[in-house]
């Protein structure tokens, strides 16, 4: 307790001394974070009684005791109970998967059945052009064969919507564009970049499966497997290809931590990131609820420590600074007299 | 006399102000089990620089105690493998960040191509229509002039020589891989030839005629100057020189 005492005290040694000279270091002053030890600060009056102001710094110094003790309790409780950086299952919200997903739905470009729509053009416009080179010479109008033609364009287009094609068809899509984004060369459909990747797509896809069925256990434990796979291939790549393995955490939107801590998509998961809404899903002992409640009681109290730390930093500032002015004052005064 | 020393493995950073926590292994024989087990112990090291990473294997020697739980300081980083993950995480952001501005500016450009084919689609049914028109109908002189001169803006924008042609106006995707895999045949049949006539080949190339022709191949081929080769050097660079179908020969066979 004597080292972090005397360590924190120097810490707030260094920010008076940083307030105290504002020309040289105000632009670090303005940046100093200041230590919530100073909310136990008591501004004794100049016309208080010597028992009164003992009283007030035996008062000063318990207070000062008690928010060591619990900042250091927040910050180690804080340590244990670590949050993830990202999303384990899905990641970041942007970047690669949101890509694929916009692509995948992306109507202008694609038609169903992986048919191309600049292709699909192109290939209409020749079936016409064959279409009126038959007709020449016959009776048939001009106009009645590119009227015909332009139906049937309508009616292929209506066919082959992006509306037509289901679910599965679409993951596949997403699946080959995976691919081709990771893959080391042409042809490579099993580096553990491409696998990891795949892994992510199908991740994604089935997610919103198990938002819209919450009861659906056995596509549940599908999902956390397929979560429970990628994190291994991800360990394995982190050890054969650390550089390969970094690129792709960070295009899948993911982080180190995800990966290399233990996670497990349970019960805990789906209530921390409201996967069905903000329903209860663990119902905690009166013990364990004890224990939250203690230590969300904690973060509201060094909350209010901080703050008030920031008030009495700003009046010790500007105390500072009549102390000075009446120095300067008297300085000048001097030489007169 | 030296000073203690230790090499172990960085487990935490960053918690504490230039401080490092780090793992020392090592084997203990246990005379319960007479057998050697691991047994590891963590140090709190002074890090003054902070330039540890998680992940490194550093050298640890003890120093006069500096707190309750320090009495050691960083050596030296022998094995810098964390301070490696966090730059190829630096570096990944970047590359990241890169990639997604490239792939943006390429769904403008499928978008822009797309836009282009279907203009270029729609001119040449204008033509198609124009040319009906100009062919069939009875329009007066003025209007035929009029129609003449549209028909030739659409031609030049397209560099289209003649209308009805008979040159391919839109490339389809699966007519390039046709002309690619013609290219593969044409290889093949030319491999194929000249592994029959091989031997004819080799002789006729080898013969006191081709001297010139000879010499310049093989000094293509080694750095050695071409006398000092020898004559089953020299046949076998030719033979590997006539079987790649990429080489022309000099000669016809």
């Amino acid at each position: 307790m004597f080292h972090s005492v005397k360590r924190l005290f120097s810490t707030s040694v260094v920010g008076l001394y940083a307030s105290a000279v504002p020309n040289v270091r105000a632009g670090n002053a303005a940046r100093q974070k200041v230590h919530p030890i100073l909310a136990s600060k008591v501004f004794i009056k100049s016309d208080a009684g010597t028992r009164k102001a003992r009283t007030l710094r035996r008062k000063e110094k318990r207070l000062k005791k008690q928010i060591i003790r619990d900042v250091n309790n927040l910050k180690k409780y804080e340590q244990k109970n670590l949050n993830f950086a990202v999303d384990p299952v899905l990641g970041h919200a942007n970047g690669f998967m949101t890509r694929i997903k916009k692509e995948v739905q992306n109507a202008d470009t694609r038609l169903a059945g992986g048919y191309d729509r600049e292709e699909f053009e192109k290939l209409v416009y020749g079936a016409e052009k064959s279409a009126l080179d038959k007709s020449k010479g016959t009776t048939v109008l001009h106009e009645a064969v590119k009227l015909a033609e332009e139906r049937k364009k309508r009616a292929l287009l209506t066919i082959l919507h992006l509306r037509n094609t289901s679910e599965s068809d679409k993951r596949k899509l997403a699946i080959k564009l995976a691919r081709e984004e990771f893959r080391r060369e042409e042809g490579d459909t099993g580096s553990p970049e491409v696998q990891s990747a795949i892994m992510t797509v199908k991740i994604h896809f089935a997610m919103e499966h198990v938002k819209n069925n919450p009861k659906d256990h056995q596509y549940t434990q599908k999902v956390r497997h397929c979560v429970q796979q990628r994190q291994r291939i991800l360990k394995y790549l982190k050890r054969v290809k650390p550089q390969s393995y970094y690129l792709t955490i960070a295009k899948l939107g993911l982080t180190d931590d995800v990966v290399t801590r233990e996670f497990n998509m349970g019960r805990q998961y789906f209530e921390d990131y409201k996967v069905w809404g903000d329903k209860k899903l663990i119902k905690l002992s009166d013990k364990q609820q004890a224990k939250v409640d203690k230590f969300s009681s904690l973060r509201k109290r060094v909350q209010g420590y901080h703050e008030l730390a920031k008030k009495n930093s700003e009046i010790i500032k500007n105390l500072q600074q009549e102390k000075k002015q009446l120095k300067a004052k008297k300085v000048a005064k001097q030489p007169s007299t | 006399m030296a000073r203690q020393n230790f090499v172990g493995l960085v487990v935490s950073q960053g918690k504490m102000a230039k401080t490092v926590k780090v793992r020392v292994q090592g084997k203990v024989y246990d005379t319960k089990i007479h057998k050697e087990v691991i047994k590891r112990k963590d140090y709190l090291v002074h890090d003054e620089g902070e330039l540890c990473k998680e992940g490194d294997i550093v050298r640890i020697e003890s120093i006069p105690k500096v707190s309750k739980r320090k009495a050691f300081a960083i050596a030296e980083i022998k094995v810098n493998q964390g301070q490696q993950f966090a730059l190829y995480e630096k570096l990944a952001k970047q590359k990241v960040s890169q990639d997604e501005k490239l792939k943006q500016q390429e769904t403008i450009q499928n978008k822009s191509n797309l836009e282009a084919t279907t203009n270029r689609i729609n001119d040449l049914r204008k033509l198609d229509d124009f040319a009906n028109i100009y062919q069939t109908s009875n329009v007066s002189d003025e209007e035929k002039a009029k129609l003449l001169a549209d028909i030739n803006a659409i031609k030049e924008k397209y560099n289209i020589k003649s209308w009805p042609s008979n040159e391919a106006l839109l490339n389809l995707k699966i007519n390039e891989s046709e002309v690619e895999h013609q290219g593969l045949e044409v290889k093949i049949v030319e491999l194929q030839k000249r592994r029959l006539n091989l031997d004819a080949i080799l002789e006729k190339f080898l013969s006191d005629e081709l001297v010139e022709t000879r010499n310049s191949v093989l000094s293509s081929l080694t750095k050695s100057s071409t006398d000092q080769l020898k004559k089953y050097t020299v046949k076998n660079l030719l033979r590997k020189y006539v079987l790649n179908v990429e080489n022309e020969i000099p000669f016809s066979y």
